[in-house]
């Protein structure tokens, strides 16, 4: 299984080694000031930090048809699988880790704090179950097909502030206020089990598909 | 089931796809034998392999292969398999050394001195990237593979398809010396009869899902016959029984499964000159088997 895992790790290195290194510099350039934007910038790009590499990964093993390849060698489905959620949640915990790190050194005021940890960790909750449900639908459709149903769904993603602004039209602030208002109540002592809990469910979904 | 002199065991084993159906496939293979799958294209050869490879999952039926069972034990059984498939599949731009060393780590009985030994052999140069092997080079790189972790059972199917015929030939003694050498098991399927006569103590005959004959391949031989004879030379029940029959200017002829019991009823003909036995090929056989069905 340590050989998956290592084939596998390459390019969620690149993508954490390259990002890691973004975000201190914008920490650096942007200062204290710049908090705001520094965050939303981070939760996106933990989303591209875990997306870039499962689609890269999963791209690659079908173009060199690697699972037809492992299929012949002694490892179970269940391993392969497992190394491959087994990376994302090391890579979405080291990131969103690293990133409350970077800004908890940082002099943010203890309210705007609450919303930072808030906002970074409902990323990497997101990130991390949109990961999973990802190998799902790869291992169930096949890269291209499943590539081309999340390149859909984002397409009509875009669609989503337009329906924000027209709903919200006339009173924006009540908007963001309600989001802000969500984020500094949620209790993620008891969200993270429960979606480290869904993850795994997810995960054994995803080898009975593999198997 | 369960007979412990078996290396690998099917029973009655099913498998419906679209179009086609494998229906109630029953084999055994002793060990230290080579057993060739004979077939036509898309008779279910590749299925019954994939099945007992665990690539597929079979709808009915038992698969023992160590007397266990793919679907519950695939990784054990794999680990003492060396598997060589019709399309060989790498990481094309990996090198053939990162490929061994990657496979490696898979296996528990892996020697890294008879994969360097077989590299060698075969010419295969350790630091080609994968897709620039080609197809000979491909097919001998992945049998490297499946014979350096000492597999006690080697399932080959269509291995030598698309090979030039010094390398078909390489190829095919390297099993039967694995054979008769070493006591390797080996399950070969193809539809390239000559293969099999090359390599096979036992063969089995696969048309459209079904095994319709398998025996010992000496002993088959022994038995099918093509019998040539002039009008009036063979008693009804013997032409009768005659597959394949064609008259031609100088007599009659026929394809029997039972020379060896009716071979006294030809002796006199035999000696007056009116009967002539031809042995046959297993391609002949095939023809005969896949025209019957």
């Amino acid at each position: 299984m340590l050989s998956i895992v290592k084939k596998n790790m390459s390019y969620f290195i690149a993508y954490v080694t390259v990002i890691f290194i973004l975000t201190a510099i914008l920490r650096i350039a942007l200062g204290n000031e710049q908090t705001v934007p520094l965050v939303m910038i981070s939760g996106v790009l933990i989303f591209l930090m875990v997306f870039g590499p499962v689609f890269f990964n999963e791209q690659y093993e079908e173009k060199h048809k690697a699972y037809d390849f492992l299929d012949i060698l002694p490892v179970n489905a269940s391993e392969i699988v497992s190394a491959k959620f087994g990376i994302v949640l090391v890579t979405v915990a080291a990131t969103a880790g690293y990133l409350l790190l970077l800004f908890a050194v940082s002099k943010v005021a203890p309210n705007d704090w609450i919303l930072v940890r808030s906002y970074i960790l409902m990323s990497s909750v997101v990130c991390l179950l949109f990961a999973a449900l990802s190998y799902i639908g790869i291992f169930s459709l096949g890269y291209t097909k499943f590539a081309m149903i999340v390149m859909s769904f984002f397409v009509l993603l875009g669609f989503v502030p337009i329906l924000i602004m027209k709903f919200y039209r006339d009173n924006m602030d009540v908007f963001i206020e309600n989001i802000l208002s969500f984020l500094r109540q949620v209790n993620w002592l008891a969200v993270i089990p429960l979606v480290l809990i869904g993850y795994f469910c997810l995960m054994f979904i995803a080898i009975k598909i593999k198997e | 089931m369960d007979n412990p002199e078996n290396i690998l065991e099917l029973q009655n084993v099913k498998k419906k796809y679209k179009g086609f159906v494998l229906d109630g496939v029953s084999l055994s293979l002793p060990q230290g034998y080579i057993l060739g799958l004979i077939g036509p294209n898309g008779a279910g050869k590749t299925t019954t392999i994939k099945i007992l490879m665990n690539m597929v999952k079979r709808d009915d039926g038992e698969v023992r292969v160590f007397g266990q069972d793919p679907q519950k034990k695939a990784k054990q059984i794999k680990n003492k398999v060396g598997y060589l498939g019709e399309e060989q599949y790498f990481y094309g731009n990996k090198t053939v050394a990162w490929t061994g060393k990657f496979v490696s780590t898979f296996y528990d009985d892996w020697d890294t001195n008879t994969f360097q030994h077989l590299l060698t052999d075969f010419q295969i140069s350790r630091t080609k990237k994968t897709r620039e092997l080609s197809k000979g080079m491909k097919v001998r790189f992945s049998l490297a593979l499946a014979l350096s972790h000492d597999p006690e059972l080697l399932i080959l199917d269509e291995p030598t398809a698309g090979l030039d015929p010094v390398i078909r030939r390489e190829v095919l003694e390297l099993l039967r010396k694995k054979s008769k050498n070493e006591g390797k098991s080996v399950i070969i399927s193809s539809h390239i009869t000559d293969d099999i006569m090359r390599t096979a103590d036992l063969v089995a005959f696969l048309i459209k899902g079904k095994i319709v004959l398998a025996s010992d391949k000496d002993e088959l031989l022994s038995n099918w016959k093509r019998i040539h004879y002039k009008k009036g030379a063979l008693g009804s029940e013997i032409v009768n029984s005659l597959t394949r029959r064609k008259d031609h200017a100088f007599g009659s002829s026929g394809v029997t499964d039972r020379y060896l019991e009716i071979k006294d009823a030809l002796v006199q003909g035999i000696t007056e000159g009116v009967v002539k036995i031809e042995s046959i090929n297993l391609d002949d056989i095939l023809i005969s088997l896949v025209k019957g069905a």
